[in-house]
């Protein structure tokens, strides 16, 4: 039996990103207050945020363009990245989804000292 | 019949015959008588005399006196002759004389002294006619002069008169060519004015059509002004229902967006409930597909709305514009309405004045023509006085002529 994760797809400044849908408290609208910023870049349009919480139990919030939804996703499919080719710390590993990759991140690690 | 006692040679006596053939014997004694007296006074036998030996008693003697008295008479007629004869010869010399002197003209020397009383008397009737004749020669000399003075006087003024009529019938003439080319002008006048008042007459008509058809244009105006400002009221409430519809579409997105959320939501929560959560993911799933559809019908909305908007937008501004144009058209239609006006005014003016033109051109044409027929007339009369002046001329010179020759015949004349 192949063993999967879901994870929750979502584009932000035109790059599809990937994150384990249990670390996505909710998808809400944009508030300034507790938003992480742009660790990723600026969204082109914006509207939704991605809601998560870090290790020490706070909330904060990602700006991004379209939150495409949860995908069910076989581990087996999903690769890591090797370390030299990670420019951002929060960048995990990457996933094909057919032709379009996927780089998969850690959300508590876009939060400076949040892993 | 007898013969004797005849008388031979003896002149017959001319006289009134007596009705001798209505006389009728008394008996038979005076036949012969009467036979003789018949003989002499009818067949002219002056020597025929009575046979008186037939006779007897008075008849006898009636005889014999009627023989004595035929004898006197013969006798008498015999002397008469020679006196008749001599004073024939008298008169023929004075006759010849008095020819001759008439003949030669010689009047003044004529004489009526004479010794011979019988021819006394007739020299006097004479010389009372030769100077008859002189008193009718100096008449006729003077006459002949004053003939001769007035036939030069005649041809004179009879020259002057026909270099007159010449020149007066050269100057008809000028002046009825003249006419002629006038009268061709004045048709062609008349030809041209007629013309002129037929193409016044059709720009008069054309006018009025232009101005009937500048009404229509100008209702056509206020009609689609009329429709215009319908077309801009509809436009401004399919605006208002327009924009309507965005707000309702907006409320349609603003729900759809929070579908879309809350379905995002729930395939979290449905992937944090595990395995027990796969159904509410499915639902969400389908859930938020539904809100996407939502979504993309309400943007097709919007994008429709906005083409919309613009479309009425551009149609408020094509309505304005139009009412502009037809503002703008109403008020040229107004200007041409009344510069029409104007025109019809001038054309019917126009019109007038070419019928009055034309009228006054026909009236000309005829008067120049009765004109011409005149000046025809005058020159054709002209040409016969003319014609009667040299003939008069001719006349006067001929009888200045005859003047000349009378004046001289009467100078063979010598009256003084």
């Amino acid at each position: 039996m192949t063993s999967k994760v879901d994870i929750f797809l979502f584009e932000l400044a035109g790059t599809r990103y990937g994150a384990d849908a249990g670390q996505v408290v909710k998808v809400g609208h944009v508030e300034k207050e507790t938003s992480v910023g742009a660790p990723l870049g600026k969204p082109l349009k914006g509207g939704r945020c991605l809601v998560f919480h870090t290790e020490a139990g706070t909330a904060h919030r990602l700006d991004i363009d379209r939150a495409i939804g949860v995908r069910e996703v076989p581990v087996a499919s999903l690769r890591r990245l090797p370390s030299s080719a990670v420019a951002n710390k929060a960048a995990v590993g990457a996933w094909l989804d057919g032709e379009q990759t996927v780089l998969l991140i850690d959300l508590p690690a876009l939060v400076p000292g949040g892993r | 019949m007898p013969q004797s006692q005849s008388t031979k040679g003896a002149k017959p006596v001319r006289g009134k015959k007596p009705p001798l053939s209505r006389m009728q014997s008394g008996g038979d004694g005076l036949k012969p008588i009467i036979d003789v007296l018949k003989k002499v006074l009818e067949d002219n036998e002056r020597a025929l005399r009575v046979d008186l030996t037939k006779l007897q008693g008075g008849e006898l003697e009636l005889g014999r006196l009627v023989n004595m008295t035929l004898e006197r008479l013969t006798l008498d007629l015999s002397l008469s002759e020679d006196t008749r004869q001599h004073t024939v010869m008298v008169v023929d010399q004075a006759l010849e004389a008095l020819i001759s002197l008439v003949r030669d003209g010689e009047l003044s020397k004529w004489t009526s002294k004479t010794d011979d009383p019988v021819l006394g008397p007739l020299l006097e009737g004479f010389g009372k006619v030769i100077d008859t004749l002189r008193t009718f020669v100096r008449q006729i000399n003077e006459a002949a002069l004053q003939l001769s003075s007035s036939a030069n006087e005649v041809l004179a003024a009879s020259t002057q008169h026909e270099s007159s009529s010449t020149e007066q019938a050269a100057a008809i003439h000028e002046t009825t060519a003249t006419m002629e080319e006038l009268k061709h002008a004045s048709a062609q006048i008349a030809e041209n004015a007629g013309a002129v008042a037929r193409v016044a007459e059709e720009t008069l008509g054309s006018a009025r059509s232009g101005r009937g058809a500048i009404g229509e244009f100008i209702h056509a105006m206020q009609q689609i002004r009329s429709d215009s400002a319908a077309v801009s009221d509809s436009i401004a409430k399919l605006s208002k229902r327009v924009e309507r519809i965005g707000t309702v579409v907006d409320v349609i997105d603003e729900i759809a967006d929070r579908s879309d959320l809350l379905a995002l939501n729930a395939a979290l929560e449905g992937s944090r409930a595990g395995e027990a959560g796969k159904g509410f993911s499915i639902v969400a799933a389908e859930m938020r597909r539904l809100a996407e559809n939502v979504l993309e019908s309400t943007k097709e909305i919007k994008n429709l709305i906005t083409e919309i908007r613009e479309a009425t937008a551009a149609a408020a501004g094509a309505a304005s514009a139009s009412k502009g144009a037809t503002d703008q058209g109403e008020r040229l239609g107004a200007v041409a309405a009344q510069a029409v006006e104007g025109i019809l005014a001038g054309v019917q003016e126009t019109s007038d004045a070419a019928r009055v033109i034309n009228l006054a051109t026909q009236q000309q044409r005829t008067a120049t023509e009765q004109v011409v027929a005149s000046m025809a007339e005058i020159e054709d009369v002209t040409r016969q006085t003319t014609q009667a002046s040299k003939q008069s001329t001719g006349a006067a010179a001929e009888l200045t002529e005859l003047a000349a020759r009378l004046a001289d015949m009467i100078k063979r004349f010598k009256a003084d």
